[in-house]
C-alpha cells in the first residue's frame, strides 16, 4: 500500500527514512558539500522523519562534538543565523562513531553504533554508505564493510553505497574497484558520483535535445560541423600536489567529466528516461569512441603544463614551482584533443575536448557548432561576416543555454550580425539546487540515472589508458609549457587550426 | 486618478535584496492602442544604452501573460510589488486591470500605464527584464476588461489570471476574462466571506465547460502541513494506523490580516477546512449528512469513511459517535501572536488501538510555542515519540504565486480537497466556524 498522502504532491520526491553513514565525515568534502546539502534537504522537508546521519572518522569524538563540527560547517558554508529550532531538529539526526577503518574493530563498533542509531527511529533497515575518504582507501573500506556484514540487506530495507570519483586510476584499478564493489553490492546499489552530472544544465542536455522536436533532427553529422567541450579552471592545483602528481588532467577531468558530457551529447535517445536505458545509451556512445593510440596520440592530443604567469591579475608560480611537485614532473595540467565517434550519427564529426588549470577563467560548456548554409545567398561579403550557428550549453559558473543566430542589421544594405538568444537558469527559474543536493536525494531514492555505471567507467578508462600509455613512451612529445592565465599552449590552437576551425573565445 | 501611478515603475529591490532593479524610463501614460509601441520603444532605448555601455544588450524575458484584476489603487500598488519580486522566477508581461470603482467618465477603457524594468547583476549588467501594462477601467467598462487585455497579450504564451480578493464569480468581468485564461489563481483567504466563498470557488471547479485550471494561494499555504503529515506515513509500518483514525482536530489562528467586509470569520478557517478536505479526500472519506455543532470552544462534525463502507469485512473501531465508519472532525480557533502570521496552529489525529482496545494515541503536528517552527510528535504506547521539524513560516505572496506558476497544469488534489471543504462549508452550522471564541 502506498502512502495516500503523497499522492498528487507536486514535484516532490521524498525518500524513505534511512541512515546515511558518511565515512570520513571530518574531511573537506563532508564539511563543504555533503553536510550543507543534507541540511538544505532537511530544511526543504526532503529528509523524512526517522532519518539519521552517522558520521564516522578517526577522531575521538562523541555525538556532541560532531554536532558542534556540523554547526560550524553550516555557519561557514550555508550561512550564519540558521533558525535554532531547525538546527535542533537537524542536530537530533546527527550521530558520531569514532574509528579507524583500517582496523577491524572499527567495523564492529560501527555495526553496534548502527544498531543503536537504528533503534532511535523507524528506518526499516535502510542504509546509505558514503565514501568521503581518500580513493586509496576505497578497496579496503568496501571490503571491510562487506566482510563485517554491513553490506547486506536488513529485512525489507536496502543498503547502498556512494563512491566519489576517481573510480580507479586506470582500467585495471577500475576493474578491481568494480570487482570489490560487486562482491558485496549489486550494481543497482552502487552510486558512482560525478557531481557534474547533478548540475541542471547537464541534465538539461537531454531535455533540450529530446523534449524539443526542432533540435534532434539537426543533431547529427549532416548538420553539425563539430562539437567543443571545455572544462576550464582558473585555479592551480592548490594543496593537492600529491593527488595531482598521480592523476594529471587526463585522469582528473577528461576520463570522467569531459567524457560524461560527451556521452550525453552523443548518445542515442533512450527508450525511457530511466537509469538503465539512459546509462545503456551513454555507454554505447563511449564504446563508439575511436581509440587513440601510438603515434595517433601525438597528432590528436596536446598536453600542456602551466608555467608562471598572471592569474586573475595576480602573479602565480608555474606547476613545477608548486609545493610537493617533482622537479622534473611531466604531469599534464592541460589537455586538448580531437576525438571521433564512429557511429552512424556522428561519423566524421570532430569532438574537441579541452581542460586545464590556470586558464583565464573557470568555465565549463558544451558547444555544438552547426554547418554553414550551403549557399552564400546574400553574397560572399555577407557570408564572410556571418558566423556559424552555435548552440552553447553553459554548465558553470552560470548555468544556461545560448543559441547564436544570424540576423539582418536594419538598413538599406544587407549586413548580417550574429545575435545570441540567451537562457540563464538563474534568470528564468531562480537558483538551481546544488548538484550534491540533487545527487544525495537521488541516491536515497535509489535513482541511479545521474550516476556513472561500472561498465561505462571501464570503457572511459580503456580510452584514456591508451593515450597515457603513449605518453609514457620515450619519444612521445612532453607537455608544452603555457603561461598561467592563458588558454593553453599554442599547440592546442594548432590542433584546431589544422582543421580550419578555432576554439571558442570564452 | 490616484496620486500613485498605477503600475508605476518599481523602486524597491526584490525580497532578498540580492540584486538591484533598474527601471527603463518612468511609467508613462499612453493610449491603450499605443502600449505595445511604447514598450517597444523602451526596449530599443534599453538595448542601445546597453550596447553603448559595452554590455551584451538586454534580455527580455516573458514566460507568461500575467493578468491581474486589481480592485482599487491600493491593490494595484500591492500587486505591482509582487510582480516585481515574481520576475526573479517568472518574468512575465503583467497586465494589471485596475477597477477604479468610479462612475464611467464616458470614455471606456482607453488609457494605459506602461513600464518595464530589469534586474542588475553585480557587474551592473541587465540580467533579465520584464514589463507591466496597467489598464484603468471605470464604471461599466470594468465588465469589458477582457477586450482591453486582449490586444496586449503576448501571443502563444500561457495566460494566468490572478485575482486577489473574492471574484464576483457570477459577474460578467470574471466570466469574460475566464475565456482568455489558462490558469486562474485566487486566494480564498482574502475572500470577503472565507468559508462561504469556498462553495463559490467549488462551483467554478465543478464547471466542466471552463477552459482553465484553478489554483488557490490559500491552499498553497498548506504545503508544509501536508508535507509533514505525509512524512509520517512514509514509514509503511504506520499505514495500518489509517483505518483506526477516530478524530481529526485542526486548530487555526483567529486573527485576520486581510482587509475585507466580513472580519468576523478569520481567513484561516477556510484553510482549516481545506486541510480537512485534503485529509479526507486522500483517505476516501466524505461528508455525512450531519451538521456542525458547537461543543465547548470548538466546532464539530462527522465524516464517513466511504472506502471502509465499500470494503468487505471492514473492521474499524467504533467512532465517537458510535458509528464505526465515522470520524469526528473538530475545528477550533485560537488567538496567535502577530508574528505567527496566522494559518494553522496544530493538527491532531487520534488513532485507536490495534485491537479496538484502549491503546489509542495521538499524532500531532503543531507549532512549538508561538514560533513558526512545527514539530511532528506521536504520543502514546503504539510508538516511541518521533520528532520532525519544519519551518511553517508565512510564505510571502510572491513566493506562493511563483510556486503556483512553476506548474500551469491542473491540481487534481486541490480540486478534490476543495470539493470536500466546500461540502463541509455548506453543512448547517458552518457559519459559526471561526466565531466560536
Amino acid at each position: 500500500m502506498e502512502n495516500p498522502f503523497r499522492a498528487g504532491m507536486r514535484l516532490r520526491r521524498v525518500p524513505p527514512p534511512a541512515t546515511l553513514v558518511i565515512l570520513g565525515v571530518t574531511g573537506d568534502l563532508a564539511r563543504r558539500k555533503l553536510l550543507p546539502s543534507l541540511y538544505r534537504l532537511f530544511r526543504k522537508g526532503l529528509l523524512p522523519p526517522g532519518s539519521a546521519i552517522l558520521g564516522v572518522a578517526r577522531r575521538d569524538w562523541d555525538d556532541e562534538k560532531f554536532r558542534n563540527m556540523v554547526r560550524e560547517a553550516l555557519d561557514r558554508f550555508v550561512g550564519k543565523g540558521q533558525d535554532e529550532r531547525m538546527w535542533e531538529g537537524f542536530a537530533a539526526m546527527l550521530f558520531f562513531c569514532a574509528g579507524d577503518l583500517v582496523d577491524a574493530e572499527a567495523y564492529r563498533t560501527l555495526d553496534d553504533t548502527l544498531i543503536s542509531v537504528d533503534a532511535h527511529g523507524p528506518r526499516n533497515g535502510n542504509r546509505l554508505f558514503y565514501l568521503a575518504m581518500p580513493p586509496s582507501t576505497y578497496l579496503d573500506v568496501i571490503d571491510g564493510i562487506g566482510r563485517h556484514g554491513l553490506a547486506g540487506r536488513r529485512g525489507a530495507g536496502w543498503t547502498r553505497i556512494v563512491v566519489e570519483k576517481p573510480f580507479g586510476r586506470d582500467l585495471e584499478s577500475a576493474r578491481s574497484l568494480n570487482r570489490t564493489l560487486g562482491q558485496w553490492f549489486s550494481e543497482d546499489d552502487v552510486f558512482r558520483i560525478d557531481h557534474y552530472l547533478g548540475k541542471e544544465t547537464v541534465q538539461n542536455i537531454l531535455v533540450f535535445r529530446l523534449a524539443n522536436a526542432i533540435f534532434e533532427p539537426l543533431w547529427n553529422s549532416q548538420y553539425v560541423d563539430h562539437v567543443q567541450i571545455t572544462v576550464a579552471e582558473d585555479i592551480g592545483i592548490e594543496q593537492r600536489a600529491t593527488y595531482y602528481e598521480e592523476a594529471g588532467a587526463m585522469r582528473d577531468m577528461i576520463q570522467n567529466h569531459a567524457l560524461q558530457l560527451l556521452a550525453l551529447v552523443a548518445m542515442e535517445p533512450p527508450i525511457t528516461f530511466a537509469a538503465g536505458p539512459v546509462r545503456d545509451e551513454k555507454v554505447k556512445a563511449l564504446m563508439a569512441l575511436r581509440p587513440l593510440g601510438g603515434l595517433e596520440v601525438d597528432k590528436a592530443v596536446v598536453r600542456g603544463q602551466y608555467g608562471p604567469g598572471l592569474s586573475q591579475g595576480e602573479a602565480v608560480v608555474g606547476y613545477l614551482q608548486e609545493e610537493g611537485v617533482a622537479q622534473a614532473s611531466t604531469v599534464e595540467t592541460f589537455v586538448a584533443m580531437r576525438v571521433f565517434i564512429d557511429s552512424w550519427r556522428w561519423a566524421g564529426v570532430p569532438f574537441y575536448l579541452r581542460t586545464g588549470k590556470r586558464l583565464p577563467k573557470r568555465c565549463t560548456e558544451v558547444a555544438i557548432q552547426f554547418k554553414r548554409p550551403p549557399l552564400p545567398l546574400f553574397g560572399e561579403d555577407v557570408a564572410a561576416e556571418t558566423e556559424a550557428n552555435v548552440l552553447a550549453m553553459h554548465i558553470q559558473p552560470d548555468e544556461g543555454i545560448t543559441l547564436k543566430i544570424a540576423s539582418k542589421v536594419p538598413g538599406p544594405t544587407v549586413h548580417v550580425h550574429s545575435v545570441n538568444m540567451d537562457f540563464r537558469y538563474g534568470s528564468s527559474f531562480g537558483a538551481a539546487a546544488d548538484a550534491y543536493e540533487r545527487l544525495l536525494l537521488d541516491a536515497l531514492l535509489g535513482d541511479s540515472t545521474l550516476f556513472a555505471r561500472g561498465d561505462g567507467v571501464e570503457v572511459a578508462w580503456a580510452f584514456v589508458d591508451r593515450i597515457i600509455e603513449r605518453w609514457r613512451h620515450v619519444d612521445a612529445p612532453g607537455p608544452r609549457i603555457y603561461e598561467a592565465g592563458s588558454w593553453g599552449p599554442k599547440a592546442a590552437e594548432d590542433l584546431v587550426d589544422a582543421d580550419r576551425r578555432e576554439w571558442r573565445r570564452l | 486618478m490616484s496620486a500613485i501611478e498605477p503600475g508605476g515603475a518599481p523602486a524597491q529591490p526584490p525580497a532578498d535584496g540580492a540584486e538591484l532593479v533598474y527601471t527603463l524610463g518612468s511609467s508613462r501614460r499612453v493610449r491603450l492602442r499605443e502600449a505595445e509601441a511604447e514598450l517597444q520603444g523602451l526596449w530599443e532605448t534599453a538595448s542601445r544604452e546597453a550596447e553603448q555601455a559595452g554590455h551584451e544588450g538586454v534580455v527580455r524575458v516573458r514566460e507568461i501573460n500575467l493578468v491581474v484584476y486589481a480592485a482599487g489603487d491600493a491593490v494595484a500598488e500591492r500587486v505591482s510589488q509582487v510582480i516585481l519580486r515574481l520576475a526573479e522566477r517568472h518574468p512575465a508581461r503583467a497586465i494589471v486591470l485596475l477597477d477604479v470603482g468610479l462612475p464611467a467618465p464616458g470614455e471606456g477603457v482607453t488609457d494605459s500605464w506602461v513600464s518595464a524594468a530589469c534586474y542588475l547583476t553585480a557587474q551592473g549588467e541587465r540580467q533579465v527584464c520584464w514589463e507591466q501594462v496597467t489598464i484603468p477601467a471605470y464604471g461599466k467598462a470594468v465588465q469589458l476588461l477582457d477586450t482591453a487585455a486582449m490586444p496586449v497579450l503576448v501571443p502563444h504564451l500561457p495566460t494566468v489570471l490572478w485575482w486577489p480578493g473574492q471574484p464576483d464569480f457570477e459577474g460578467e468581468a470574471f466570466r469574460r476574462l475566464g475565456d482568455v485564461t489558462d490558469l486562474l489563481v485566487v486566494d480564498s483567504a482574502g475572500f470577503s466571506h472565507p468559508v462561504e466563498g469556498l462553495g463559490r470557488l467549488a462551483t467554478v471547479v465543478r464547471d466542466e465547460s471552463r477552459g482553465y485550471h484553478v489554483n488557490d494561494l490559500n491552499w498553497a499555504r498548506l504545503t508544509t502541513w501536508r508535507e509533514m503529515m505525509a512524512g509520517v506515513f512514509d514509514d509503511a509500518s504506520r499505514l495500518d494506523w489509517v483505518p483506526r483514525i477516530r478524530r481529526l482536530k485542526v486548530v487555526f489562528g483567529a486573527e485576520d490580516t486581510f482587509e475585507r467586509p466580513d472580519r468576523s470569520t478569520p481567513p484561516a478557517a477556510s484553510r482549516a477546512l481545506l486541510f480537512v478536505g485534503w485529509f479526507a479526500s486522500r483517505l476516501g472519506w466524505g461528508p455525512s449528512t450531519s451538521e456542525w455543532w458547537m461543543e465547548g470552544s470548538s466546532m464539530r462534525t462527522v465524516l464517513h469513511r466511504l472506502q471502509d463502507d465499500q470494503r468487505d469485512g471492514a473492521t474499524g473501531p467504533d467512532g465517537p459517535s458510535g458509528d464505526r465508519y465515522s470520524v469526528e472532525v473538530v475545528l477550533q480557533s485560537e488567538a496567535l501572536p502577530r508574528d505567527a502570521s496566522g494559518g494553522l496552529v496544530a493538527v491532531e489525529v487520534e488513532i485507536g488501538g490495534a485491537l479496538g482496545d484502549d491503546g489509542s494515541f495521538v499524532l500531532s503536528i503543531g507549532r512549538v510555542g508561538t514560533s513558526c517552527i512545527c514539530e511532528t510528535r506521536v504520543k502514546g504506547p503504539a510508538d516511541g515519540q518521533i520528532t520532525h521539524t519544519a519551518d511553517a513560516s508565512a510564505v510571502p505572496e510572491d513566493r506562493l504565486l511563483a510556486d503556483e506558476l512553476d506548474y500551469l497544469g491542473p491540481d487534481h488534489v486541490f480540486e478534490d480537497s476543495l470539493l470536500i471543504a466546500a461540502a463541509l462549508a455548506a453543512l448547517p452550522g458552518s457559519s459559526a466556524i471561526g466565531r466560536e471564541t
